[in-house]
């Protein structure tokens, strides 16, 4: 039997096709759903938003292990810091304006070799109204055992939030994170985590990724399948951190890797949540090269997960949502195929469009990406006015500025590809190195 | 110049024509696809901002209404713990009027700590 390899691509292109426009489409209604659920959520009052109290969820977790005290309603807020003197008081600061007053702060420096260390005990002693901690690891350790040797020995909150130290919180960031706790099957709450400064090209095309990146959230969220929580500003239950153990420390993205460690303990009852108005700002990176670093971390590490919590994938258990093992985790693995065959399907789609002088396929790409964008920019809730007109005349490059990415990703799956063997095999990661800060002297001169 | 008299027949010859007009009609369904749920996004976004419109009144509304009612009026009744309690404690307290949470002040010692991989 002979096979029409010309068919074979035509129907492979067109299954994929359709199955990403039908993709698109869910997306932006499953948003659209979200926020108006964001909004009746938001007028219930917090008393009457709770939901069952089961036998084993999110608010009831066991572990088995040391008891540790607990402070009903504080917040322990972590941040991991390696030489992060040009950003960590500004952090600081963001966290002093918070309008939810129970929480400690603990830094967890990892042996920065700058003044980090020293810029957060300044910071002690001229801010000594806050509860603040700093956790010196000898030698560098990596982020991942500095956040768990910091929560496991210093953190007393009953919830916990992970901050990177070029990060920023909104002033109403924590009181509306643990808003969501409400819910008893609430294990963690992803932020809305939005790109801070962008004068440039790169800083202009990380803010479009973000905003349309976490605005698929609201779907995921909606449908029960969310599993990726980054580590900025992410919020969890301390019981259930203490559960799973804290952060494993075998993969490139510990935050990921925590939020699927919680998610293997079935998302019905350790549900994650995608907080929309819960607003952190973090610096975007400033070169291409960086971004290419900082992407192939990202994608090392996520398919490290992958790979680690393949059982998660059309698992039939009652524990998990369908929607995550049959819908958003087969799609996380295909994406990463589709990844590798795009510039093949592009070239497919630019042929045809060229022989049949037909470019609807391309009008109708830019088109809609361009459309998308500015529905996006249009129904983001956090944009002023005047953000919203300057975001949304910058939107018609938008189509251009993801080839960027695109060629990003695509290079950076290839060079996974070309270290796989740590895909699988897995071994302890004990150092990290911050990317360059855009975090001017100026803060470091105020806290001096 | 070299002339062929004899006519070459190429592999894809035969399919060519067939290819083409499949590639148009998934253009064709894509973009029937596409029409279909853009109908569904706008209708789902004009649900949006009704929706957002109503249930923002309707907190505006409660809001009103709340400041009118003097507190001691309001009686007291058994609640669920807010994250503010533990689980493990049911306790009956006032219902208090909606306010974003209650935000006790912690103030813990400063401290600094020094730790190494070896005791983690």
């Amino acid at each position: 039997m002979s096979v029409d390899v010309a068919v074979l691509i035509f129907w492979l292109f067109a299954g994929v096709s359709i199955l990403y426009v039908i993709h698109f489409g869910i997306y932006l209604v499953g948003a659209n759903v979200y926020d108006v659920w964001q909004q009746r959520r938001k007028g219930i009052p917090s008393d009457q938003r709770s939901g069952e109290y089961e036998v084993d969820c999110a608010a009831t977790a066991t572990w088995t292990g040391p008891a540790r005290p607990e402070v009903p309603g504080l917040v322990s807020i972590v941040i991991a810091a390696h030489n992060e003197q040009a950003a960590i008081v500004r952090t600081l600061d963001s966290i002093r304006h918070s309008t939810y007053r129970a929480f400690e702060v603990i830094v967890a420096d990892d042996a920065s070799t700058d003044l980090t260390g020293r810029l957060v005990r300044d910071y002690q002693i001229r801010h000594p109204e806050i509860a603040l901690q700093i956790v010196r690891m000898r030698k560098n350790v990596g982020k991942g055992v500095a956040l768990n040797s910091a929560l496991r020995r210093y953190a007393h909150g009953q919830f916990v939030m992970t901050l990177d130290a070029d990060s920023i919180l909104a002033a109403d960031a924590i009181g509306n994170a643990l808003s969501y706790f409400d819910d008893p099957c609430v294990a963690g709450v992803a932020a809305n985590v939005q790109i801070m400064e962008e004068t440039t090209v790169l800083g202009l095309l990380q803010r479009f990724e973000h905003m349309i990146g976490y605005r698929s959230k609201k779907l995921y969220s909606i449908l029960n399948c969310e599993f990726v929580v980054g580590g900025v500003a992410s919020t969890y239950r301390m019981r259930v951190l203490r559960k799973v153990d804290f952060y494993d420390t075998d993969t490139l993205t510990e935050d990921i890797g925590l939020s699927m460690k919680i998610t293997r303990l079935g998302n019905r009852r350790f549900r994650m949540i995608y907080g929309a108005d819960v607003v952190a700002k973090t610096e975007g990176v400033l070169t291409l090269p960086a971004l290419a670093k900082q992407r192939l971390r990202w994608k090392y590490g996520s398919i490290q997960n992958l790979i680690k919590y393949r059982a998660l994938l059309f698992n039939p258990s009652r524990r998990y949502a369908r929607t995550l093992t049959y819908y958003r985790m087969p799609m996380a693995v295909l994406s990463e195929f589709t990844l590798l065959l795009s510039p093949l399907a592009w070239t497919y789609a630019v042929y045809w469009s060229l022989v049949t002088q037909t470019p609807a396929l391309i009008i109708g790409a830019y088109a809609t990406i361009t459309a998308y964008t500015l529905l996006t920019i249009w129904m983001d809730e956090n944009l002023t006015a005047r953000e919203r007109a300057r975001l949304a005349l910058y939107a018609p490059t938008a189509y251009l500025l993801f080839y960027i990415m695109d060629l990003v990703q695509l290079t950076a799956a290839l060079r996974c590809i070309a270290r796989s063997r740590g895909l699988v095999r897995r071994s302890e990661i004990n150092v990290w190195k911050s990317p360059q800060r855009a975090g001017t002297v100026v803060e470091v001169a105020r806290a001096a | 110049m070299t002339y062929i008299d004899e006519s070459v027949t190429l592999a894809a010859q035969a399919t060519f024509g067939r290819d083409g007009a499949m590639f148009e009609s998934l253009l064709g369904f894509v973009a029937q696809l596409s029409m279909v749920l853009w109908s569904l996004v706008i209708l789902t976004a004009v649900f949006r901002f009704v929706g957002i419109r109503i249930y923002r009144k309707g907190a505006r509304r409660a809001a009103t209404r709340e400041t009118a009612v003097p507190p001691a009026a309001v009686p007291p009744a058994t609640v669920r713990p807010s994250v503010g309690t533990s689980v493990a404690v049911m306790t009956s307290t006032p219902r208090k009027p909606r306010s974003p949470r209650a935000e006790p002040r912690y103030r813990g010692q400063v401290h600094v700590h020094a730790t190494s991989s070896m005791e983690l």
